[in-house]
């Protein structure tokens, strides 16, 4: 019985934690690329991130109860359509981001840094407050949902859901700060890669989201049958086969849309990373 | 930055979503799927291919369940006690695997579509 008791105590605790993980990474990753990258305009990123990191609070609270009331209503599909709706921005915003980190970090050792910075307008960090926004809601929704499952439970007390979802969430704030102080460690030119590689990451994660339920609600055909089969390999439906495919966007059965959509987004977001001709003839 | 632009855009996504037609209330061949702390029963289910269908779920235990299925492309949260339903577009005849998703440990359970 205690065994039993702690495996779901630390399943409560795991799943708050993953849940939490990528919304704080999102934020983690622009916090510090801003203290980085523009110590001067710090200030304003911040507040950007923090109005953002509010709207998404905001947002995932409405989302859980559209999940929790509405959703049987419609067969289910309103919460699919905005779901979409929501990955698909999400991704747009993290393509936009990466170019306009990418864009600021050329310039950031010639002359052209003070043109980058002063050409950040309004609309980039609205960017980055809708980006924020949406990774907060997208993520805090399943997080209130199962949050708000454990409360309702019939057998709920502190030491079987309130204190392992604290716990959790504990985690992944002490996650978000070791992120955080390791980044001061990490050279600079680094960290932007990695970081810049992580939010693509989760942009293909999200691409892949926005395709499923498009094909889920018959907006779109996948245009193919399973194209290949990898499951053998790593199986998209358990352990960690199914974290990478929340994550990442790993599927193991692909049809030709997905194969399709992953090509595009991949083949996009590297122009970010091309080093621009002129550059290339003076090196 | 415009300080409405942001609600604008939300209040844009919420129209958009109630303006998408409902799919048909229809009586759809039914199928009950229970769920414990991860255990699914039962845990092969079976449905006519090439029609639409409905899984009723139903949470029995005392933890929240997802029901999660990749290559379905399908996913709900429930409460303990908690139950709802979903429609699924016609499938092709095989195998299709769904899972708890915050029981990952547990083992994947699929819908055999004849």
């Amino acid at each position: 019985m205690t065994l039993s008791m702690s495996a779901q105590s630390f399943q409560i605790a795991f799943v708050v934690w993953r849940e939490s993980l990528e919304a704080l990474l999102v934020v983690g990753i622009l916090v510090t690329w801003s203290l980085k990258s523009a110590p001067d305009k710090g200030r304003l990123a911040m507040r950007a991130i923090a109005a953002g990191v509010v709207w998404g609070l905001v947002l995932a609270t409405a989302l859980a109860a559209l999940t929790n009331y509405a959703a049987s209503a419609f067969n289910g599909q309103v919460e699919d359509i905005v779901q979409m709706l929501i990955a698909f921005a999400a991704c747009l915003l993290i393509i936009r981001m990466v170019f306009w980190m990418r864009r600021i970090e050329k310039g950031a050792t010639g002359d052209l840094s003070a043109q980058a910075m002063a050409r950040t307008s309004g609309q980039d960090w609205l960017g980055l407050v809708a980006l924020t926004a949406l990774a907060v809601a997208r993520e805090g929704a399943e997080t209130v949902l199962f949050l708000y499952g454990i409360l309702s439970s019939t057998e709920v007390n502190l030491g079987r859901g309130v204190l392992p979802a604290g716990a959790g969430l504990l985690l992944a704030a002490a996650t978000y700060w070791s992120f955080k102080l390791g980044s001061f460690g990490i050279p600079k030119r680094k960290f932007l890669g990695v970081s810049q590689g992580l939010l693509l990451a989760l942009g293909s994660g999200l691409m892949m989201t926005a395709i499923d339920k498009a094909i889920s609600i018959e907006l779109v055909s996948p245009m193919s049958a399973p194209l290949w089969d990898s499951s053998w390999l790593l199986d998209d439906s358990s352990g960690f086969g199914a974290f990478l495919a929340g994550v990442i966007g790993y599927r193991s059965r692909p049809e030709l849309l997905p194969v399709l959509g992953m090509a595009i987004y991949w083949a996009t977001t590297s122009f970010a990373f091309v080093r621009p001709i002129d550059a290339r003839l003076s090196a | 930055m415009s300080p409405l632009a942001f609600p604008s855009f939300l209040a844009g996504f919420v129209l958009i979503a109630a303006t998408l037609p409902a799919a048909a209330d229809q009586e759809y061949p039914t199928f009950e799927v229970h769920f414990s702390n991860g255990i699914v029963s039962p845990s092969v289910i079976e449905v006519p291919a090439n029609s639409r269908f409905k899984l009723e779920l139903r949470n029995e235990g005392s933890t929240p369940i997802e029901f999660e299925s990749t290559a379905l492309r399908k996913e709900k949260v429930l409460a303990p006690g908690a139950s709802s339903f979903i429609v699924f577009h016609p499938l092709d005849p095989g195998n299709y695997a769904f899972f708890d998703d915050f029981h990952l440990d547990m083992p994947p359970a699929r819908i055999v579509a004849r």
